[in-house]
C-alpha cells in the first residue's frame, strides 16, 4: 500500500461529512465511525496477532476496560475527554499487562484459552458486579464531554466533530503501530514470530517481546474502547463477551494479517455485512458463520494480499500455504 | 451444613460432573489427537439433540433418537473435518488460528441453520416412559433419568477406555496422539484417523445432546451454555488428557455444587478463575502432557 | 471458484444493497412510517417474534391507514445486543426518518438507546423492556411502557405471598439485572408485610443444572419460593424443580417463569406454579376472547400471550393519538397527552399510563399452573398496580 493510496484514502476520509444530509443521511456517518473504530481496534490485535503471532481469543477484554474505564473515568472522576481516553488506554494496558505476565510461555492453543479465560473473568466480574459497571444492563449516558482547544471548542455530540475525532485518533494510532512494527522492536518481534528457538538462539529476549506487544495491542484495543465508549454515549458487558473477541480477530484475518491497515478493509466487510444483511434477513447468523468459514478456507491470508499471496514475506510463516515454501 | 446435607450436595455435584463428561470426553478426544479447540462441538451438541428431537417426532422413540443422532452427527462430523478442517491443515499446518475460527464459524452457521429450520422456540424432548419416577436414596428425591444419565457418562467413558487402551485402533490413536510424525512413518493412516476421532468426537457430542437436551430444553444456542463448562474443565483436567477430563469434570461438579452452598456470590468468576489459575501455574494441565509441539 | 471473481460479485452485491439506501427519500413525507425493533435472532428471538406479531395483528385490524396516511412498517433485529440495538435505532431515525419507534423487548436494549430517543424526541413505545429505572430516574416524556415494570411484577408478590403462600421465602433467579431488581422487590415488600427472607440464591444466566440449589432450599425449610428464570433457564428451572419433588415449597413468579413461550416444553412439570402477569390467555373477558380467537385465526395457531397482547396494545395506542392529531406525526406532544389521557380497552383488561411515569397502570393477574390442559388459569386480580418506587421528573 503506497504512501499516495494512504494519502488519498485519507482525504476520502474527511470528505465524508460534506456529504451527510445532502446525498446520505447522518446515519452512514455513524455506521463510518462505527467501522474506524472496530478498523482501529482489529489494527491493535494486527500487532499482537499479526506481527507478534500471538493468538489471542480475549482481546475484548482490552476493548472492553477501555470502554469501561472510559465510562466510569466520566461518570464518577472528571467529566474531560483527555482525562477518560488516557484512562481507557491506561486501564486496557494495565489488564493487557497482566495477562501478558501470565501468558506468553503459553503458545498457540493454550494462550488463546488463557486470554479466552481472562475475558470471560471480566465478563463475568462486571455482570455481578452492579455497583460498579451497573451489571448486565450496563452504564448508560457516561457523557460526551467537551474539548476545548484554545478558540476551538469540540463538541462530540455533534455527530461530525465525533467523526473527525476519531479519524483523528485513527490515524494517530496507525501512525504509532506502523513505527512501532517498524522499529527495531518489531523487527525483532517479527523473527520471535517466525522461529522463537533461532530469535533467542542470536539473544533476543523473546519473552520480553511477547509481552510489550501484547501490551502495546491492548492499549491500542483500550483507546478504541474508549472511543467507543464516547460514540455509544453506552457501555455494557457484551463489549467483553468472547464473541467480540472473535469478530475482532476475522476483522483482522480478512483484511489480511500483519499489514496494519488490512483491520481497516475487514471492520468494513464484517460491519457492512452485518448491517445489510441483517435488514434482509433475521437469519443473518447463517450468513456470518458462512462469512468466518469462507474467510478461513479461501482468504486467510486476507483480501489485501490476493494479488501476491503465494510468497508474501510480511506475514505470519503460518499462514503462508505449504507448498509456497521452499 | 449436616452431615446429609453434605452428602446430598456432593450428590448434585456428581449430577454436574456427570453431564460435563458427556461433553467433556468428545473435546479432549479431538484436542488430543490433532491439537485443534474444537468449537463446533457446542454445534454439533444441539444439531444432536435437535436429530433426537425429530426422530422422536416421527417414530415416537426417544431410544431412537438415542441411536439415530450420534450416527447422524458422526457422519456429520467426519465430513466437516475432511472437507473442511483437513485441507486447511494441510494447507497450514502451524497455524492454530485457523482452525480456532473455522470451528467458530461453523458453530454460528450451524447455529443459524437450527433457528431457520427449527425457529427459535424451546422445544422438549421427553424423557422414554421408562426412566420416569424417581428414587430416594436416603431421603433425597432422586429422578431416575438423572440415574441413567450417569450410568451413561460412566458407560461411555469406560467404552472410550477401552477403546483407546485396549484395541489396536486406539493403539493407533495413542501412537498418533503422542507423535503423529513418527506414527505415520511407521504406517498409520494419520489422516484418516483424524477423521475419525472427530467423528467418534461428534457422535458422543451428539449423545450428550440427546440425553441432557431431554433433561433441560432445546433451543439453537443450547451449545453455548454447556459447551463453555466443557472448555473449562478439559483446560483445567489437562488439554488431550482422557483421565484428566474424568477428573476435572468431578473436580468442577463439586466445586460448583458447594460454591453454590457456601459462596453464592461467586460461582461464575471463581470458575474462570480457577480456569486461569491453572493455566497460569500448570498450563497443561492436572494431568496434561507437557506441550510438545510449538 | 475464482477468487477474484467470487470477491467482485460479492462487493457488487453489498454496493447495491446498500446503494438505494444511500440517496434520501424526497418528499416522501406521506407515510407514517414506523420503526419496529425487536429480537428477531439469537436468545431472544421467539420473543421478538411473538411481540412482532401483536404488532402486525394490530396493522391488520386496525387498519393499513391512518387518517389517508398509510402506516409504513420497518422492521430492524436487535439480537438483544445493547451496541446493536443502539446502532439500529440510529438507523430507523435518521436514515428512515420514522415517525415512532416500536421497541424492544431485552432491557439492556432499552437501556442502551434511552438517551438517544429522548435526544431524538421521537415517540417511542416500549412493549415489553422491564428496566425499573424507565420508570424511575431514566424515564422520559416520549417514553410509554406497554407491558409492566420490573417492581409491578414483583412488588406485589410479597404482600400476596406472605398472605396465600406462608411466611418463610426463599429467593432464587437469575443472576442480571431482571432478576436482581424483582428479587430485590419481593424481599423488601415480603418483609414489610410481615414475611422472613430465609435464603437466597441467583444462579448464572444459562445455568442449565440446578440440582446443587435444591438442598440448600430444602434445608431453609422455605414455605414458598420465590422464582425468577427466564427462556430456557426458566424450563430446566420447572422441570428438576418438579423432578426433585420439590413443589411442596410453593413457587411463585413474575410470568416469564411459566410464559406461553416455555409453558409447552414444561409440560406437566409446570402445574402447581403460580405466577404475576398483566396477561392470561385463559381470562374470560369479552375483549380477551375476541382477542385469543382472531388472534390464534391471524397466527395459524400459535398461543396469544402477554408479549403479542402488547403489541396489539401498542398499536391500539398508537392508531388513537394519531387519529387525534388527524395523522400528524409531528404534533409530539398531543400524541403524547393522548397516549397520557387514554383508556384502552385491551386484552388483559383496562389499561391507562401513570402520567408521573409514563409507566401503565394495570391489573396484575396472580394465576396458576393447571393440568388438562397445561395452562394458567387466573386465581386473583391486584387491581391498579402501579410502579412501586418514585424517582421520575418527566
Amino acid at each position: 500500500m503506497t504512501r499516495w493510496l494512504l494519502a488519498a484514502i485519507v482525504v476520502l476520509l474527511l470528505a465524508v461529512p460534506l456529504g451527510v444530509e445532502r446525498v446520505y443521511s447522518t446515519y452512514y456517518l455513524q455506521l463510518l465511525t462505527w467501522v474506524l473504530i472496530f478498523g482501529l481496534f482489529a489494527m491493535a490485535l494486527d500487532v499482537s496477532l499479526g506481527f507478534g503471532g500471538l493468538v489471542s481469543f480475549g482481546h475484548a477484554a482490552f476493548f472492553g476496560a477501555g470502554a469501561y474505564a472510559a465510562a466510569l473515568t466520566l461518570k464518577h472522576v472528571v467529566f474531560s475527554l483527555p482525562a477518560c481516553l488516557v484512562a481507557g488506554v491506561i486501564a486496557a494496558s494495565i489488564v493487557a499487562a497482566v495477562v501478558a505476565y501470565f501468558a506468553v510461555e503459553s503458545r498457540g492453543v493454550y494462550l488463546a484459552m488463557l486470554t479466552f479465560a481472562f475475558a470471560q473473568l471480566l465478563y463475568e466480574s462486571s455482570i455481578k458486579w452492579v455497583r460498579l459497571t451497573g451489571g448486565s444492563d450496563g452504564l448508560p449516558g457516561p457523557g460526551r464531554p467537551p474539548l476545548v482547544l484554545g478558540p476551538l471548542t469540540i463538541t462530540l455530540s455533534d455527530r461530525e466533530q465525533m467523526y473527525y475525532v476519531v479519524v483523528a485518533f485513527v490515524i494517530v494510532g496507525y501512525i504509532v503501530a506502523r513505527r512501532l512494527v517498524a522499529s527495531p522492536f518489531g523487527a525483532a518481534l517479527v523473527a520471535v514470530r517466525e522461529n522463537e528457538a533461532r530469535a533467542a538462539a542470536i539473544g533476543i529476549d523473546v519473552d520480553r517481546h511477547k509481552r510489550l506487544a501484547l501490551v502495546a495491542s491492548g492499549a491500542l484495543s483500550g483507546l478504541a474502547g474508549a472511543l467507543f465508549a464516547l460514540f455509544q454515549n453506552f457501555v455494557s458487558p457484551e463489549l467483553l463477551f468472547w464473541a467480540m473477541s472473535g469478530e475482532v480477530v476475522i476483522m483482522a484475518l480478512l483484511g489480511g494479517l500483519g499489514t496494519l491497515y488490512g483491520g481497516m478493509i475487514g471492520a468494513v466487510i464484517a460491519v457492512g455485512f452485518r448491517e445489510v444483511l441483517s435488514s434482509y434477513t433475521d437469519n443473518w447468523l447463517v450468513f456470518l458463520g458462512a462469512l468466518y468459514v469462507v474467510s478461513v478456507m479461501f482468504f486467510p491470508q486476507g483480501l489485501t494480499r490476493l494479488r501476491r499471496r503465494r510468497t508474501a514475506r510480511d506475514q505470519p510463516a503460518g499462514l503462508t500455504p505449504v507448498e509456497a515454501r521452499r | 451444613m449436616s452431615l446429609s446435607s453434605i452428602l446430598t450436595q456432593v450428590l448434585m455435584g456428581l449430577t454436574v460432573g456427570a453431564n460435563l463428561i458427556l461433553l467433556a470426553t468428545g473435546l479432549t478426544l479431538v484436542f488430543g489427537m490433532m491439537e485443534i479447540i474444537n468449537f463446533a462441538h457446542s454445534a454439533l451438541f444441539m444439531l444432536g439433540a435437535y436429530v433426537g428431537y425429530v426422530t422422536y417426532r416421527i417414530t415416537g422413540s426417544f431410544w431412537l433418537g438415542l441411536l439415530v443422532a450420534p450416527l447422524a452427527m458422526g457422519i456429520l462430523g467426519a465430513a466437516l473435518e475432511r472437507y473442511f478442517l483437513r485441507p486447511i491443515r494441510t494447507k497450514y499446518p502451524t497455524s492454530h488460528l485457523l482452525p480456532l475460527l473455522l470451528t467458530f464459524g461453523l458453530t454460528l452457521f450451524f447455529e443459524g441453520l437450527a433457528k431457520m429450520i427449527w425457529s427459535a422456540d424451546i422445544v422438549s424432548l421427553p424423557k422414554p416412559a421408562a426412566l420416569a419416577g424417581v428414587v430416594t436414596p436416603g431421603g433425597v428425591t432422586f429422578p431416575i433419568y438423572w440415574v441413567f444419565a450417569f450410568v451413561t457418562a460412566a458407560a461411555l467413558v469406560a467404552g472410550l477406555w477401552l477403546l483407546v487402551e485396549r484395541t489396536a485402533l486406539g493403539l493407533k490413536i495413542r501412537a498418533a496422539t503422542q507423535d503423529p510424525t513418527m506414527a505415520a512413518i511407521l504406517g498409520v493412516d494419520v489422516r484418516r484417523l483424524n477423521t475419525f476421532v472427530f467423528g467418534l468426537g461428534s457422535a458422543l457430542a451428539a449423545v450428550a445432546g440427546v440425553i441432557l437436551g431431554a433433561m433441560t430444553s432445546l433451543y439453537p444456542q443450547m451449545g453455548l451454555a454447556f459447551v463453555i463448562d466443557a472448555f473449562i474443565v478439559i483446560v483445567i483436567g489437562g488439554l488431550g488428557s482422557f483421565k484428566g477430563a474424568i477428573v476435572g469434570s468431578l473436580v468442577l461438579g463439586q466445586v460448583q455444587s458447594f460454591g453454590v452452598a457456601l459462596l453464592p456470590e461467586f460461582t461464575n468468576p471463581l470458575v474462570f478463575l480457577v480456569m486461569a489459575i491453572v493455566l497460569i501455574v500448570r498450563p497443561s494441565g492436572i494431568f496434561g502432557a507437557v506441550q510438545r509441539r510449538s | 471458484m475464482n477468487r477474484r471473481r467470487f470477491l467482485k460479485t460479492t462487493a457488487a452485491a453489498t454496493a447495491a444493497g446498500l446503494v438505494p439506501g444511500f440517496v434520501r427519500e424526497l418528499g416522501a413525507a406521506t407515510p407514517i412510517r414506523v420503526g419496529l425493533m425487536l429480537p428477531f435472532s439469537k436468545v431472544m428471538a421467539s420473543l421478538g417474534d411473538s411481540t412482532a406479531s401483536g404488532v402486525m395483528f394490530g396493522y391488520k385490524e386496525l387498519g393499513a391507514e391512518i387518517e389517508g396516511r398509510p402506516v409504513q412498517i420497518i422492521r430492524e433485529d436487535d439480537a438483544a445486543d445493547p451496541s446493536l440495538g443502539l446502532s439500529k435505532v440510529r438507523k430507523l431515525v435518521e436514515k428512515d426518518n420514522v415517525d415512532v419507534v416500536i421497541g424492544t423487548v431485552s432491557s439492556g436494549v432499552a437501556a442502551a438507546i434511552r438517551n438517544y430517543m429522548h435526544e431524538s424526541k421521537r415517540l417511542w413505545l416500549n412493549p415489553i423492556a422491564t428496566n425499573d429505572a424507565l420508570a424511575e430516574k431514566e424515564c422520559s416524556k416520549y417514553h410509554f411502557r406497554f407491558s409492566a415494570s420490573a417492581g409491578q411484577i414483583s412488588a406485589p408478590l410479597g404482600a400476596w405471598g406472605k398472605a396465600k403462600l406462608g411466611d418463610r421465602a426463599y429467593v432464587i433467579a437469575s443472576n442480571y439485572v431482571y432478576g436482581q431488581q424483582t428479587s430485590a422487590h419481593f424481599k423488601k415488600t415480603f418483609t414489610a408485610a410481615g414475611g422472613q427472607i430465609v435464603g437466597e440464591a441467583y444462579p448464572p444466566l444459562g445455568t442449565n443444572n440446578f440440582a446443587p440449589y435444591f438442598q440448600p432450599l430444602r434445608d431453609s425449610k422455605a414455605t414458598m419460593a420465590f422464582v425468577n428464570f427466564v427462556g430456557s433457564d426458566a424450563v430446566a428451572f420447572v422441570k428438576q424443580y418438579a423432578e426433585f419433588g420439590l413443589k411442596s415449597v410453593k413457587p411463585i413468579g413474575p410470568v416469564n417463569l411459566v410464559s406461553e413461550d416455555v409453558l409447552p416444553a414444561q409440560g406437566d412439570a409446570a402445574v402447581g406454579f403460580y405466577s404475576i402477569s398483566y396477561y392470561t390467555p385463559s381470562y374470560d373477558i369479552p375483549r380477551n376472547r375476541w382477542y385469543a380467537k382472531a388472534y390464534r385465526e391471524f397466527s395459524q395457531g400459535k398461543e396469544p400471550d402477554h408479549f403479542n397482547s402488547a403489541g396489539f396494545d401498542v398499536m391500539q395506542a398508537l392508531y388513537g393519538a394519531l387519529k387525534s392529531t388527524k395523522g400528524d406525526a409531528s404534533n409530539k406532544d398531543k400524541l403524547i397527552q393522548w397516549i397520557e389521557t387514554a383508556k384502552l380497552d385491551s386484552p388483559r383488561g383496562p389499561l391507562r399510563f401513570d402520567p408521573k411515569n409514563h409507566n401503565p397502570i394495570l391489573d396484575q393477574h396472580i394465576r396458576i399452573v393447571e393440568a388438562n390442559p397445561v395452562r394458567s388459569t387466573v386465581v386473583d386480580v391486584l387491581k391498579d398496580v402501579t410502579h412501586p418506587e418514585g424517582g421520575c421528573t418527566l
